[in-house]
């Protein structure tokens, strides 16, 4: 037989070996952690039931919801998924000691089984097939999708840390604020947009269903109709910037003290528009993210009265 | 085809070519996403108008129509300078990796020093494709000549700085958020002190690319052919290059990365007028604005209220063509 | 077996008979390569966040280890080793074969638009279906396919070796392009960060099944491959000759592109479409090894050490975990241009 061909077989068979070796050693793997724990509790979420500790105390987060409810009712995760590998936790949690563990759509499962976690949060939508071995490291729960109104998804985290009633009480302090806020500056029948710029071309507008958007309609502004996407955005081209036409207008930035990042669109057709922070209003779904939103509202409404 | 026949053909050409880029231009100021009425428009222009549609015609539709007219002539001479130095009618300017080192450019400014407005880029855009082109030719230029070498240097130096790019934005949001938006290409990024002030590189490039059409029509029969005519190859080539730098570079600072303009513009001209480097040039000026306008029209109605950027609008306009054209003719070189 | 000595651009000079010395080379190059496989799989399966010491490797490889060891090091880890060095490995054929039947030392999967197509599919279906692993596969294994077989139909007047399928290739790739920068301007910022990764090219999230299903499944095309090897040898004389000698060149070269098209799929429905392996692997077989033609084991052996050190090198030697896509573009790159710079000096 040729040289080459020897070669070959070789190499093949290697590759058969080690195939098969891997087949063959993997068992299925047990949940780690749950037994550990003072007890445990049964959650059911998106993939069915999965028993949960009582009082989890190491928790990694994958979800940008699921790690601002967690810091709401005080319980800061050990590790959490971020945006992209050079930033950290957004800066409007005030939470410290957060490992990164990879990014929201890709998480890193090395980084988050080094931690040792006792619970795990993810999303269906977006992490399904890391299931199982999620699983393998820490029990662990899936809220559905980011997409689904966000105070149901934070009902669900609350129940699986154990924290649904304080989860509760700061939804429903979402609202009392945001009625506070209608009472105390009588906004209604006024307009108000919600702008997002994209690049030079292309304008977003957010919506109603937006998270933003909700939050500008409880306290009594209605946004102006327009065909929107899933109900959540629509595009524009500078060129109809006047059909965005309201009697507020906010523009988010990253960074709120620098006009210049406004389109010149936006600021000819709108010089008064108002510079908010993407961080929270776009990015920072969760009862945190809210207040952050209605406190900007509110020092908004207070310094134009 | 005769040469008689040839000039006769040609004369009708230009003119058709002329007619269709002034075409071309009325459509990008009447038409657009928001759909103003050609009285607007015309009062608009004349100083008449509301201070929207004012805003419109003089802040939107005038600059990118500039923008486009600017950067669609450098491109199809850029085209045609590459397609006629390397003999080879799938040259086209990105393969001398101006494309690429625009872009490294931008994403390190993005991602290191925060720039973000479209004004901001142009410069380092522009830097970046001069800086890469230089480095090709350094790498890829060989005293026996051959064009290969320069575009396989280019290609390589491409894909080096495109792996370098993706990695820096895939590690930073801010940068990849900035990046998609400029890989789209837009006649809207540069405003028109930009444009005047990088205009004059543009216009140097086309100057020595109508200087350098006779050289290159003897260089098309081969090198030696054009040294035993008394040519000298060498400071064409490097002719050329400096000319497709300064025109692919200043094309791609203003308008962000816009393909396929070099590639087919050029042999359309050439089915216009013939192989002839000093009719193909200023043609190309003149048909390459066509394509970009055209584009960026269809971008601003197909779906507005919105738009769809003129570098993604070109490929679909302009592949389906190229292909036409590869399947109906025979295939040969130039 | 004949083989021929290309010049540089591939074009057949005369036959050439392959040595002892010659064939005593081929192998010590592979042996070479096969240790510092060895030595690779060993650090991947070592180096990770979560630590494990080389001493219980062995152990944990036979069964043994505490569930979660046993998870690390072989469900994630070993997974990754082994769908580097088969992807690596198919890719490398895949290129061999390309190369050899188009005669152009630069032909890859990405002309026939492959690349370009597996990645529009996979973005079509993130945005119109759904983001599931498994969608995603069958979207750019689709997409792949379909492009290969439209770039074929608008071409088909000419062949395989024209100027015309080069052009249409260049154009249908030109507009999924676009369209892939449309669709990535839609979505939401992370989904296109996920969906970019993954179309340079990623080992990110490799499950067993999938890799185990995907190998196998290219398991016949490889054997299929080397029993072709001899009338590809015969079409490197040129088609007259080897029309003569009986081989018939249209069919070969069908044949050989067809296994290409199913090797890059196979690789593609496991790591995206990694660019550069295809490439690179089979020209370094044929310069290390000093034959005259595009030896296909060498090429195999090659493109996954290629695929498997960039994958180390993607994860572990940067400052942030990267695709390994990204490695091998930047790697790749710089061979090439190593290639052209050290040609230059030798003219000189």
């Amino acid at each position: 037989m040729s040289p080459r061909s020897r070669l070959v077989l070789a190499s093949a068979a290697g590759m058969i070996a080690l195939a098969l070796a891997g087949c063959t050693a993997a068992t299925a793997p047990e949940p780690a952690g749950a037994s550990a724990a003072s007890g445990t509790r049964s959650v059911e979420h998106a993939r069915g039931a999965t028993d949960v500790p009582e009082e989890p105390a190491r928790v990694v987060t994958l979800e940008p919801l699921e790690l601002d409810t967690a810091v709401a009712v005080g319980i800061t995760p050990v590790g959490a998924a971020v945006a992209g590998n050079v930033t950290s936790i957004p800066a409007y949690l005030g939470a410290e000691d957060v490992a990164p563990v990879g990014t929201v759509p890709e998480p890193d499962l090395e980084a988050i089984a080094a931690l040792k976690p006792d619970l795990i949060l993810g999303t269906e939508s977006r992490h399904s097939e890391l299931f199982e071995q999620l699983t393998a490291i820490a029990p662990t729960v899936f809220i559905a999708s980011q997409a689904d109104p966000w105070r149901e998804n934070a009902s669900l985290i609350g129940e699986a840390l154990g924290r649904e009633d304080e989860v509760a009480e700061l939804l429903t302090g979402v609202d009392d604020e945001c009625a506070r806020i209608r009472d105390e500056y009588d906004v209604a029948g006024q307009t108000v947009q919600l702008i997002r710029p994209r690049d030079e071309t292309t304008l977003s507008l957010y919506g109603p269903v937006s998270f933003a958007g909700s939050l500008l309609q409880c306290v009594g502004f209605s946004i102006p109709d327009q065909e929107w996407e899933d109900g959540l955005q629509a595009d524009l081209s500078p060129e109809n910037i006047a059909s965005a036409r309201a009697d507020h207008v906010f523009v988010t930035a990253a960074d709120v003290a620098d006009r210049s990042a406004i389109p010149a669109a936006v600021a000819t057709a709108f010089p008064d528009a108002t510079l908010v922070d993407t961080s929270t209003w776009v990015s920072g779904v969760g009862p945190k993210g809210a207040a952050a939103v209605l406190g900007d509202i509110e020092r908004y409404l207070s310094a134009n009265r | 085809m005769t040469a008689a026949a040839r000039p006769g053909r040609s004369i009708l050409g230009v003119g058709a070519v002329a007619l269709i880029l002034a075409v071309a231009v009325i459509a990008s100021l009447a038409l657009g996403a928001n759909p103003l009425a050609p009285s607007a428009v015309i009062d608009a222009l004349a100083g008449r108008g509301t201070s929207e549609t004012a805003f419109v015609v003089w802040d939107l539709r005038v600059p990118r129509t500039v923008v486009g007219l600017v950067a669609g002539a450098a491109l199809g001479a850029a085209g045609a300078l590459m397609q006629a130095f390397t003999r080879n009618p799938l040259a086209d300017p990105g393969l001398l990796g101006v494309g690429a080192g625009a872009a490294f450019a931008v994403a390190l400014g993005v991602s290191l020093f925060g720039l973000s407005g479209a004004g901001e880029i142009v410069w380092p855009a522009f830097a970046g494709a001069l800086l890469v082109t230089m480095a090709v030719y350094v790498i890829g230029a060989s005293g026996t000549g051959g064009a290969v070498r320069l575009v396989l240097a280019g290609v390589a130096l491409g894909a080096v700085l495109s792996g370098i790019t993706t990695a820096i934005t895939l590690t930073d949001p801010d940068a990849f958020d900035r990046m998609r938006g400029w890989n789209a290409g837009s006649l809207l990024g540069a405003g028109l002190e930009d444009l005047a002030a990088i205009a004059p590189f543009a216009a140097a490039g086309a100057l020595l690319a109508l200087v350098l059409a006779p050289g290159l029509n003897a260089m098309a029969l081969g090198d030696d052919v054009a040294r035993a005519q008394g040519v000298d190859v060498g400071r064409i080539r490097v002719g050329v290059i400096v000319a497709v730098t300064l025109l692919a570079g200043a094309a791609t600072a203003i308008a962000g990365p816009i393909s396929f303009v070099g590639l087919m513009i050029p042999h359309a001209v050439r089915w216009i007028v013939g192989p002839d480097q000093r009719a193909v040039l200023p043609m190309s000026l003149l048909a390459g604005p066509i394509l970009v306008l055209g584009a960026d029209v269809l971008g601003r109605v197909v779906i507005a209220p919105a738009e769809v950027p003129v570098g993604i609008v070109v490929a679909f306009v302009g592949a389906p063509l190229l292909i036409a054209l590869a399947r109906r003719r025979t295939a040969r070189a130039l | 077996m004949v083989a021929t000595t290309m010049d540089r651009s591939g074009r057949v000079m005369r036959p050439v008979r392959p040595t002892a010395a010659g064939r005593r080379r081929v192998l010590a190059v592979g042996a070479a390569a096969s240790v510092v496989l060895v030595a690779l799989t060993t650090l991947g399966l070592i180096l990770g966040d979560f630590p494990v010491p080389l001493e219980r490797i062995p152990t944990i490889l036979a069964g043994g280890g505490e569930g979660i060891e046993h998870t690390v090091v072989v469900d994630w880890r070993l997974t990754r080793v082994i769908a580097a060095v088969g992807v690596g490995a198919l890719l490398g054929i895949a290129g061999a074969l390309f190369q050899t039947v188009t005669r152009n030392p630069l032909a890859s999967p990405d002309i026939l638009g492959l690349s370009s197509g597996a990645f529009s599919g996979m973005l079509l279906t993130l945005v119109l279906v759904s983001a599931s692993w498994q969608a995603l596969v069958a979207g750019s294994l689709v997409g792949g396919l379909l492009t290969a077989i439209a770039i074929q139909v608008l071409a088909s007047r000419e062949g395989l070796q024209g100027f015309r399928i080069i052009v249409v290739g260049i154009g249908v790739s030109a507009m999924l392009a676009s369209m892939n920068t449309w669709l990535l301007l839609q979505v939401e910022l992370e989904t296109a960060m996920f969906a970019s990764a993954w179309g340079a090219g990623s080992l990110n999230g490799v499950a067993a099944g999938p890799v185990a299903g995907a190998l196998v499944a290219a398991l016949p095309i490889v054997v299929g491959a080397f029993c072709l090897v001899p009338r590809m040898r015969q079409l490197e004389l040129g088609d007259d000759l080897a029309s003569a000698t009986g081989a018939r060149p249209h069919v070969v070269r069908a044949v050989a592109l067809l296994l290409g098209v199913g090797l890059v799929s196979a690789a593609t429905t496991v790591a995206g479409p990694v660019a550069f392996v295809a490439l690179a692997a089979p020209q370094i077989a044929r310069r290390l090894a000093r034959t005259p033609s595009l030896p296909l084991g060498l090429s195999a052996l090659l493109g996954a050490v290629v695929l498997l050190a960039s994958d180390l090198v993607a994860q572990h030697a940067l400052p942030m975990p990267l695709p390994v896509g990204v490695v091998t573009v930047s790697v790749g790159g710089l061979y090439l241009l190593s290639v052209i710079v050290l040609e230059l000096r030798r003219r000189a």
